[in-house]
């Protein structure tokens, strides 16, 4: 009958094309684990295998809460970002108010250093900042500066980073910075997706980054905090790209870890970095609130910032934790909303070493 | 002959028809959450190996509802992003919107200092409106007007800005971001009483403001300010008029949460009617 064999073709029909498209759709597309080789073309994976499947850890990083300084008196900032340390004194930026606010050692008093004291120091939202031989170095992220200025507030230096070379190069726009020994500076720069090196006369040594966001070695999508190591080493937050990239001072890739999670040893959206002469890496990350650390593999070693510091569950110290410094044996943290954060790291190096 | 060949077309044509349908089918768009793509909240920008949502969710090993990677609350509870916030999306907001991956929100929004637009109502359904019967409901925070997947709207608001003759603002329920929950306090049907400060018009010579900026990027938080009714973007020109947003803000606001006013009380009116 005519009517069975169209039905019978329509059935063969169907079942072909079901065969095909299983057959196409079977193809897997790419997959980002978020793993990066370092140049000796080891895998870093990022933490232990251990981490993979449960959310908790009982790593504790030992560090114990000296000082909090809240926002008010002490401290009359609008979601400072970053502060460098002189002596114990601490230098902040103030983001919101466009200033810089000098905290004493103590926590209790403070002194706003702006226009008034010198009318060069014109800031608009400033991000980051850094201290070399007793001057600070200021990263006004809203005019796509560099500020070079005495602890008194007198600038000295007023550097404008140039565009890049592209006819679609954004305004610089400068949220990470860090200082060498020999007064030559480094600067995240957020709108153009790079890393660039400054000489202390302004003088751009070299660039990492196409200036358009990218991954890999010399790739970034929104660099963030930088810090050194002592052998001078500069270390960036990848912000979107959830990793810690690690640069010789000359702008030679070195290595890279890390990988995009809200669990422990995962970056939710790591901020700034901080290393200690032991060669631990400390990652701030506003979002999983809590300052986490690890070594130069990329190991997950602990987090800083519960009030339990035992339990990784209890309430956290932080609201966004931000800027990282780490001096005399201290870690110091500038929090976006609950001021500023100085812990006693022990004595005895941590971790496995460097 | 002539009969196998006319089966064998009639078996292609059919196999045609199956595979159209099932193609149509399988990439018809899920919804608001794909044209994200389009958006600058597409943070991962077409890079290799990358898809466009995560910036902000991970399909493997997510630890919290709606496959957040980047986790909005502190984990083991608490609050995140300004005192006693304890709000689910907030934190993740800002974890761009600091003046790091974004410089928006960083003046108004997360301003400590400044009043927002309430979050969480007392109610919990929306009580008149285009959105009326919406539930609000615990967790309802910046998600209660804005959706970061689809800026179709601008801001990534979810309800749009122009009334249904594309005016700015206009007092039309359904076609406004204010009205959109606010028209019972201004429309007579609705069971206001009808009677409002005028919007949509242009002030006469005399009552031109005085202060006609309210710009915190530049760090002006008090000044009213007029609205091209054909961009419904901030202007001074001759045509420009009133808006709901002359006299009041969601974010930024100098006064309190309840009246979100870009003026003090007391210069608010006579800014204008001196």
């Amino acid at each position: 009958m005519k009517s069975r064999r169209f039905w019978y073709l329509v059935l063969v029909g169907g079942a072909l094309t079901v065969l095909a498209v299983s057959l196409v759709s079977g193809c897997a597309g790419s997959e980002n684990n978020g793993t990066v080789s370092t140049s000796a073309g080891q895998l870093v994976p990022g933490q232990g295998s251990e981490n993979e499947s449960q959310p908790v850890s009982d790593k504790v990083w030992q560090a114990t809460l000296a000082l909090h300084v809240e926002i008010g008196p002490s401290l009359p900032a609008d979601q400072p970002a970053d502060m460098a340390v002189i002596d114990g004194t601490m230098f902040v930026v103030d983001t919101g108010h466009g200033q810089l606010v000098e905290v004493t050692a103590d926590g209790k008093s403070s002194l706003v250093l702006d226009g008034q004291v010198d009318p060069k120091l014109v800031l608009s939202a400033p991000m980051a900042i850094a201290s070399n031989q007793g001057q600070l170095y200021v990263a006004d992220s809203g005019t796509g500066r560099v500020l070079i200025l005495a602890p008194s507030g007198k600038v000295s230096q007023v550097i404008t980073l140039a565009r890049g070379n592209s006819a679609d190069a954004l305004p610089p726009r400068p949220i990470g910075i860090a200082v060498w020994s020999d007064g030559s500076f480094a600067v995240s720069d957020a709108n153009n997706h790079r890393l660039i090196k400054y000489d202390t006369a302004g003088n751009l040594l070299w660039t990492v980054g196409s200036g358009v966001p990218a991954t890999g070695e010399n790739g970034f999508n929104v660099p963030g905090g930088l810090a050194l190591d002592r052998d001078g080493n500069v270390y960036v937050v990848d912000i979107l790209n959830a990793q810690v990239k690690k640069y010789s001072a000359d702008g030679k890739f070195v290595s890279a870890f890390g990988q995009s999670g809200d669990t422990a040893g995962r970056f939710s959206r790591a901020k700034a970095v901080a290393v200690d002469d032991a060669g631990n890496i400390y990652v701030s990350d506003s979002l999983a609130v809590a300052v986490q650390v690890f070594d130069q593999a990329g190991t997950y070693l602990g987090l800083v910032g519960r009030k339990d510091p035992g339990d990784q569950n209890s309430a956290p110290l932080f609201e966004a934790p931000h800027g990282l410094k780490i001096m005399d044996g201290k870690l110091y943290v500038v929090d976006r909303y609950a001021g500023l954060f100085v812990f006693d790291l022990p004595a005895t190096p941590q971790g496995a070493g460097s | 002959m002539g009969k196998k060949i006319g089966l064998v077309s009639i078996a292609l044509i059919v196999f045609m028809v199956f595979l159209m349908a099932f193609v149509s089918i399988a990439s018809a768009a899920p919804g608001d959450h794909s044209n994200v793509v389009n958006t600058v909240h597409n943070v991962t920008r077409g890079l290799p190996g990358a898809n466009p949502c995560e910036g902000c969710h991970i399909p493997h090993d997510a630890s919290g509802a709606f496959l957040w990677a980047r986790n909005p609350h502190a984990s083991g509870g608490g609050s995140s992003v300004g005192p006693s916030s304890t709000t689910a999306i907030k934190p993740l907001c800002y974890s761009c919107h600091d003046g790091t991956v974004a410089v928006t929100g960083m003046k108004t929004v997360f301003d400590p200092t400044k009043a927002n637009h309430k979050t969480k109502a007392a109610s919990t359904l929306i009580t008149s409106g285009s959105q009326k019967g919406q539930p609000y409901g615990p967790g309802r925070d910046c998600d209660l007007c804005h959706n970061p997947h689809d800026d179709g709207n601008t801001d990534f608001l979810i309800y749009g800005r122009t009334g249904a003759n594309g005016a700015h603002v206009t007092v039309t329920p359904g076609g406004n971001v204010c009205v959109a929950c606010h028209a019972g306090n201004l429309d007579a049907s609705l069971g206001g009483t009808g009677i409002n400060h005028r919007t949509h018009i242009v002030p006469s010579a005399v009552s031109m403001p005085i202060d006609a900026i309210w710009n915190p990027f530049a760090g002006d938080y008090t000044g009213t300010r007029l609205f091209d009714p054909t961009t419904n973007l901030v202007s001074a020109k001759a045509n420009a008029v009133l808006a709901c947003e002359s006299c009041h803000t969601p974010h930024g606001s100098i006064t309190d949460e309840n009246s979100l006013n870009t003026m003090a009380p007391a210069q608010l009116c006579i800014n204008c009617h001196k």
